[in-house]
């Protein structure tokens, strides 16, 4: 993209915070009260002129005699527009001054869906209105594309994808069962508010963006997910929480995010500049380290700009230990040859990387993404600049690149993809669902779950997964299936089974320190072993291998009857009435009539109870079922 | 749903699997997963990695005439080659030196662990570019495309006393994403893990039989990508239980003769392993031979004696045997077998004993596959310090190891929005090697 393209989508943003201007007029609000003072004498009443009625938005949209007056989208194919800009009409009484021709001209041309209605910034629509804006967007492309929503997903269905979704865990089969025969109309909202308030939803939360946060340094992880879980559980604003991790001083656990983008222990500018830019700004700038962005307008020096505000963070290895902005930069330069002045680094500025091209060496100073160089006081800290810009309500990219991944994380991938990479080259697939939730999340305080609150509560993502066309699901016709992240996949084996760990007799295979799994929580090598997708890659991306599924098929967790196995073997339960439970458990639903055929033909050659309901169980925990999310 | 009855399920069966099981484990998919590759067989790849760095000067590049704090502590001995010597800490290996060609020209420029085995795996520096390279397993497979045998995987990493802190670079697919991720057998004696199943065969498989009509029910409903992947993850765990070829990985079926032969000791049997693995057209295996967590880093006279009385004599008996038997079976020419560390030793022997490490000329050796056995490239200077003919980097390397692999150097992989090449540009492949 080139610069003013830029400038244009920063204008837009900074004219649909200011109130003055709607960049998106409403009908009731802007456009009516025109077309009243204008138009509505002669169309409007009983008899309007030509059978238009202007004085409705059902009128407007009905059109006249002789046909549509507004087509949504098209200015050349509006008569109304295009009557009223050459000032055709109205035929009688003042024309429209350019101030009304320019909300006319934006209704019509922005009208391209015609459903979502703007906030004023700092008021929050709520729940349902967002999810409404959310539901209306999708249904207005699926119209446009010829397709049809499926259907709602039925209770079991939307019990477990919810359950896994905010908590990272199966439901019990006892809650499962209150689920399925509770018949109250809002049995769906209730669930979503009891998730969100548990404290599992923190922890789950917690454990996902400890590693994105830490994605080389798994040692560091467990210190950060616990306080990340902290913040989640207590509602924290999101922003509140990314200032912590930016600003970081000290020895706390927030430190992690820093250190985690660190070599010899001390931070690295350049790798925190690229995992800042990826995780908070949804922006891919690592390119630009080396070399002018090949396919953004992002320059060397904007990579370097927003390196130089790490560029005093250091680990102090003497008492007072701790990380801090220290007053000797980071990088230090080679002294300059003769004739050559010295470069000066004092303040915010960093020197360009050696191994980064024909640049390295020259310094560039503190800047702002696409915005300004900061006074800073020379003497820093510089850190917390950096936390208060990225994190401020108009900031331009803080909100769209966070709604993105929560999205991703509900729906397995990003209204933008990849979803570090928001473009003006790579738009949004619904870039009204975009807007509207950013919108609705900056109102709320940056309250991520209330944002979730509302993804969850809208149609949208309780329908169906269930469904044969590839195009539907691309556009949320229906939901998609995603894959259990690994830390989910063990909490859930755990739950379903009832025993206390699952160890795994593996090698780990990839990445990070520590090779040899005997002395580690059963856990940690669980998740390490299955850990085989790159934090950032899609949910609906299954990269398990031949490892993984050997370990779920003969490890020595399974083989052996387990306690929810023995506690049926014990209840002396029917198989029919078993088969129903393991279902429960493990798939959070009970069997069709032709499943429990299926295993009780299977229970019945079966002498030993305990071997045959271990082999129920077996199955299926094996299924496709149990380990993604439907 | 109806029941199938065991007949009915082995009709399934014989679609696709052709295992020795009664049961159609998944029989329909096996049809699409076990396409053979079109065209000629592949090549087949096995490296030997020894970690730490070994002495040039203690091994293929002898420097007799040097002063005796260059030369070192070891005498050559002639080898099958003539006009080529050998320490005379490997006499099998001297013996089978006709079927390998000596590149003594290695000049790498990296001399730090870490660095150099990222360098000589992937062909890349660190951090060029901000992208994490494959390692050459990873690459040279992914680049040959899809296995001919979808029961068996595609690259095997073996050997005990990975460098826990750094050993990321053996089995790191880097950009090509974990699909090309190794299997991992650290105890090459001890097999893959979880190959056996808890069960006896029959309620292994009635229990499979019930979890495949389950797998066909979910996918009728939801044939979604992530569904169709667990169900061909699975079909292959179980096509790889089921496969006689999985019996590759069980030692102890080999003769005691040929064990012994070997070495009992991880190396020997890794290469042993390997030799089963590529026997049964496993494309690439990685040895990783380092009999102590120090490997070959010798830098004390302590690390030098274990290189001594450990490291040499397991290389000797291992490296011998293989390609031997290599070369008896008729599996030489269809095999190149790779021979390195990341970066030699110092010229000058410290007063303990020990060298520091080198990485401005040192020497690798390639053999089968094509490679020209006895051929000698490159040459260094009086005290092993400098390259004076033929030059190699790791880049030349990697694009001459694809050569032999019949790999083009040029395949270039998607990575996001950006093409990378397989090796890097500028790299000249060895071409008289061959």
């Amino acid at each position: 993209m080139t610069r003013p393209q830029l400038l244009t989508g920063i204008v837009a943003y900074v004219l649909l915070s200011a109130p003055a201007v709607a960049a998106e007029p409403s009908f009731e609000k802007d456009v009516l009260p025109i077309l009243r003072a204008h138009c509505v004498s002669c169309h409007g009443g009983d008899k309007p002129k030509a059978g238009l009625d202007l004085s409705t938005e059902k009128g407007v949209t009905a059109g006249g005699k002789s046909g549509a007056v507004v087509k949504p989208g098209s200015l050349k194919e509006s008569p109304l527009w295009l009557n009223v800009s050459t000032d055709k009409m109205p035929a009688t009484g003042p024309k429209l001054t350019d101030e009304e021709k320019a909300v006319l001209r934006t209704w019509v041309a922005g009208a391209k869906t015609g459903t979502v209605q703007p906030v004023k910034p700092g008021q929050k629509r709520g729940v349902t209105a967002a999810a409404k804006a959310v539901d209306d967007a999708i249904e207005a492309r699926l119209a446009k594309d010829g397709l049809k929503p499926a259907e709602q997903a039925d209770d079991s269905e939307f019990l477990r994808r919810v359950y896994l979704d905010l908590t990272g865990v199966v439901p019990t089969a006892e809650k499962a069962v209150a689920f399925l025969d509770d018949t109250s109309p809002d049995r769906r909202a209730r669930l979503i508010d009891e998730l969100l308030a548990s404290p599992e939803h923190g922890r789950f939360a917690g454990e996902q963006w400890a590693a994105l946060l830490s994605a080389e340094e798994p040692e560091l992880r467990p210190k950060l997910a616990a306080w990340l879980a902290d913040q989640f559980n207590r509602g924290r604003g999101w922003n509140a929480v990314v200032s912590d991790l930016i600003a970081a001083d000290g020895t706390g656990p927030e430190t992690n995010f820093v250190m985690a983008h660190a070599e010899n222990k001390q931070p690295v500018p350049e790798k925190l500049a690229g995992a800042t830019a990826r995780l908070f700004l949804g922006l891919q700038l690592q390119c630009a380290e080396c070399h002018n962005h090949p396919f953004t307008e992002w320059k060397q020096t904007d990579f370097w700009a927003l390196a130089a505000f790490y560029s005093r963070a250091r680990m102090a290895t003497k008492p007072p230990a701790g990380l801090s902005d220290s007053e000797t930069p980071v990088i230090k330069l080679p002294p300059p040859k003769k004739g050559e002045p010295a470069v000066d680094l004092s303040g915010a500025v960093i020197p360009i990387g050696a191994n980064a091209g024909r640049a390295a060496g020259k310094p560039v100073r503190a800047k702002f993404l696409g915005g300004p160089e900061p006074g800073l006081d020379p003497k820093g800290p510089f850190r917390p600049a950096l936390a208060a810009w990225i994190t401020a309500a108009d900031n331009p990219y803080f909100a769209d690149a966070t709604v993105n991944r929560v999205w991703a994380e509900l729906f397995g991938r990003g209204l933008v993809n990849p979803v570090d990479d928001l473009s003006p080259e790579n738009p949004a697939s619904h870039p009204e669902v975009l807007r509207a939730l950013a919108d609705e999340f900056r109102a709320s305080g940056f309250d991520r779950k209330h944002l979730i609150r509302c993804i969850c509560n809208s149609k949208t993502y309780q329908r169906t997964s269930r469904g044969t066309d590839t195009a539907g699901e691309k556009v949320y016709a229906r939901v998609p299936v995603k894959v259990m992240a690994p830390g989910a996949l063990y909490d859930s084996l755990v739950r379903t089974t009832g025993v206390k760990e699952v160890r795994l007799d593996v090698y780990l295979p990839s990445g990070g320190r520590g090779g040899v799994t005997a002395k580690r929580p059963a856990r940690e090598v669980f998740v390490r072993f299955f850990g085989t997708r790159d934090p950032d890659a899609p949910g609906t991306e299954y990269t398990h291998g031949i490892p993984q599924a050997l370990g779920l098929l003969n490890g020595p967790t399974f083989t052996r009857p387990t306690p929810v196995v023995e506690q049926l073997v014990k209840d002396k339960v029917m198989p029919e009435k078993a088969v129903e439970r393991l279902y429960l458990a493990a798939l959070a639903r009970r069997p069709t009539a032709d499943e429990t055929k299926l295993m009780t033909a299977y229970l019945a050659k079966r002498t030993d109870p305990a071997i045959g309901y271990a082999g129920v169980l077996w199955i299926l925990l094996n299924s496709p079922e149990f380990v993604l999310i439907r | 749903m109806s029941q199938l009855t065991r007949r009915e399920l082995f009709c399934l069966s014989a679609a696709g699997v052709g295992g020795a099981s009664a049961s159609g484990w998944l029989g329909a998919l096996a049809a699409h997963a076990a396409k053979p590759l079109a065209g000629k067989k592949a090549k087949q790849c096995i490296l030997l990695w020894m970690d730490g760095g070994p002495s040039h000067h203690d091994t293929f590049d002898m420097k007799p005439d040097a002063p005796a704090d260059v030369r070192g502590e070891f005498t050559p001995i002639q080898s099958s080659v003539t006009g080529l010597q050998v320490t005379e800490m490997l006499p099998r290996v001297a013996k089978v030196m006709h079927l390998a060609a000596v590149i003594r020209g290695m000049s790498t420029g990296e001399s730090e662990h870490g660095r150099a085995r990222t360098y000589l795996h992937t062909g890349y520096r660190v951090g060029a570019g901000g992208l994490q390279y494959p390692t050459m397993g990873s690459l040279m497979t992914a680049a040959a495309g899809e296995p001919a045998d979808a029961a068996m995987p595609n690259f095997v990493v073996t050997g005990t006393h990975l460098n826990p802190a750094n050993w990321s670079y053996v089995a790191s697919p880097g950009h090509l994403g974990p699909r090309h991720t190794p299997l991992i057998v650290a105890d090459p004696a001890g097999g893959v893990a979880n190959l056996k199943p808890g069960v006896d065969d029959a309620e292994f498989d009635d229990r499979a039989a019930v979890l495949d009509q389950m797998t066909r029910g979910f996918l009728r409903d939801r044939p979604a990508p992530p569904a169709a992947a667990q169900a061909t993850a699975y079909q292959r765990a179980v096509q790889l239980m089921r496969s006689p070829k999985g019996k590759a990985f069980d030692l102890s079926a080999e003769p005691l003769k040929v064990r012994a032969t070997y070495g009992d000791h991880a190396f020997g049997k890794g290469c042993l392993l390997a030799r089963r693995l590529v026997e049964v057209g496993v494309p690439f295996v990685e040895v990783y031979h380092a009999p102590t967590p120090g490997g070959w880093d010798n830098h004390t006279g302590a690390r030098a004696k274990e290189v001594k009385t450990l490291a040499l004599p397991q290389l000797d008996q291992g490296m011998s045997a293989l390609l031997a038997d290599l070369k008896d079976r008729g599996l030489l020419d269809n095999t190149l077998v790779v021979w390195m560390g990341e970066f030699g030793r110092t010229p000058k022997v410290k007063p303990d004993g020990g060298r520091d490490h080198y990485a401005r000329a040192w020497t690798t050796l390639l053999a089968g596959g094509g490679v020209q056995g006895g051929a000698i490239v490159g040459r260094t200077d009086k005290t092993g310090a400098t390259v004076e003919d033929r030059p190699v980097s790791a880049a030349d390397f990697m694009a001459t190891v694809c050569q032999a692999l019949g790999v083009d150097p040029e395949t270039e992989f998607q990575v996001g929005e950006r093409p990378v090449r397989a090796v890097d540009k500028g790299s000249k492949p060895l071409t008289e090697l061959f």
